[in-house]
């Protein structure tokens, strides 16, 4: 995991700037462990909802076809 | 008798207020003004403020740890993880699930949404902040308060004042930061689409939804269970009808009690020295960043969909994927109309507008996982 060498944490808007730009110029990188999160949560985010949108049209034929069935035997 | 007023009135608050605590009054009080007059959120902008007063009223010590009363209600509240989830359960009862179980396609879009916390993260990370500040602040984007609240509590409790009340502000702002951003994204013709009328719900599939949902967001991202299981099983409530009034109690007097503890705790979080940071300032932009991508993503993941659809979306719903519900899909509806009053929006983008809900939950649930 890449973490930050900064031994202070940037505060002011100047400091931060800074802090840009070592990361730009010297490689001083958190960024490899960022991306793993940022993938993996959006990863995460959308493989939860295509189980969900799954789910939901199952769901939705089953309650279907039970209704069907049920209206026939009436 | 002259000696004594002098020891009294030395020993009192008076002679200890700071320019960091005055400064925080009016901040205090400017919400308030927000909340009574602008009507931006009173329900929590108000508590907010007085608590930011409260909190920073000198000798009174109401957030001593231990033995003050903000304290108290702040550790017990938040830090115990207990008031967000009795508010989830209350929205879980306020929520229906019918329009998005009438068009399951536009949960994506309240995934979509999220891609600005996630973008917002990175760039809060590349400019300094540790990586639980970046996702506090990036969580911002989905326009959820007590989602916000309950990361930040975990993540940056330095940063909980700061973050909700940004996040409130710009849910309090969903109708003026939204639309430009909608209508630089969209044609007249898109903003123009008429949605298919959608289909009707059994009582059965909105009953079967809460159950089913938290199985699977619980199994994928374990972290999310205590927003997700308490919404979803205010939802139940509410569709199982038949206890009637276990569901008004959490959407009524339990939300309501949550919501005063909730306001009063995280206007308590903000003492000059938390709030009055040098990088308060980044912090508002990038909430306003992440907000403004939530948004733009949304859209665009729509207009994506289009592309590959015969049945053709109006890429404006996908902006209700923040989950600031219902204003964000009253603003789609509003936005909708203007291009053709008698396109009726409203119901669509309540399905991406709960959806939302569930991502920024499922967003956070994330963040705890890899950064706790």
């Amino acid at each position: 995991m890449g973490t930050c060498q900064c031994n202070n944490r940037p505060n002011t808007v100047d400091e931060h700037l800074l802090h840009l730009q070592s990361i730009v110029l010297n490689e001083e990188s958190q960024v490899d462990f960022a991306i793993i999160v940022v993938v993996s949560g959006i990863g995460s985010v959308f493989v939860g909802m295509s189980l969900l949108y799954l789910a939901i049209v199952i769901t939705s034929l089953v309650t279907t076809k039970l209704e069907k069935d049920k209206k026939g035997k009436v | 008798m002259n000696l004594d007023l002098l020891t009294v009135f030395k020993s009192s608050g008076f002679m200890h207020i700071t320019p960091g605590l005055a400064i925080m009054w009016l901040i205090g009080l400017t919400l308030i003004y927000l909340a009574v007059s602008k009507k931006y959120e009173p329900l929590l902008l108000l508590p907010i403020g007085f608590g930011i007063i409260m909190a920073n009223l000198p000798l009174a010590d109401l957030m001593h740890p231990g033995e003050g009363l903000l304290w108290k209600i702040f550790h017990y509240g938040i830090e115990w993880e207990i008031i967000p989830p009795l508010i989830f359960l209350g929205l879980g009862a306020l929520t229906d699930f019918g329009p998005l179980l009438a068009n399951p396609v536009l949960i994506f879009l309240g995934a979509g949404a999220q891609v600005g916390v996630y973008i917002t993260f990175f760039a809060a990370t590349f400019m300094g902040f540790s990586y639980q500040e970046a996702a506090t602040i990036g969580i911002i984007g989905g326009a959820d308060g007590p989602t916000t609240i309950f990361l930040a509590a975990k993540l940056a409790p330095h940063l909980l004042g700061v973050c909700a009340v940004a996040a409130y502000s710009y849910m309090a702002m969903v109708p003026i930061i939204q639309p430009p951003i909608m209508k630089l994204l969209t044609t007249k013709k898109e903003r123009s689409i008429r949605m298919k009328k959608s289909r009707k719900v059994s009582r059965l599939e909105k009953l079967l939804f809460p159950i089913i949902a938290v199985f699977i967001i619980v199994l994928i991202i374990p972290a999310s269970a205590p927003l997700m299981a308490m919404f979803m099983l205010g939802n139940l409530f509410r569709e199982s009808n038949v206890v009637e009034r276990l569901t008004e109690a959490s959407k009524n007097e339990l939300m309501n009690i949550a919501t005063i503890f909730l306001g009063i705790s995280v206007g308590a979080t903000m003492s000059a020295e938390n709030f009055l940071r040098k990088d308060a300032i980044f912090i508002f932009i990038f909430g306003l960043f992440a907000f403004a991508v939530s948004t733009a993503s949304g859209v665009l993941l729509a207009k994506l969909f289009n592309l590959f659809r015969k049945q053709k979306i109006n890429p404006l719903i996908g902006a209700a994927g923040v989950s600031a519900v219902p204003m964000a899909a009253r603003v789609v509806h509003k936005v909708g109309a203007e291009a053709d009053k008698k396109n009726y929006l409203l119901m669509f983008a309540m399905g991406p507008n709960v959806a939302g809900v569930i991502g920024t939950v499922m967003a956070a649930g994330v963040f705890l996982t890899f950064l706790k």
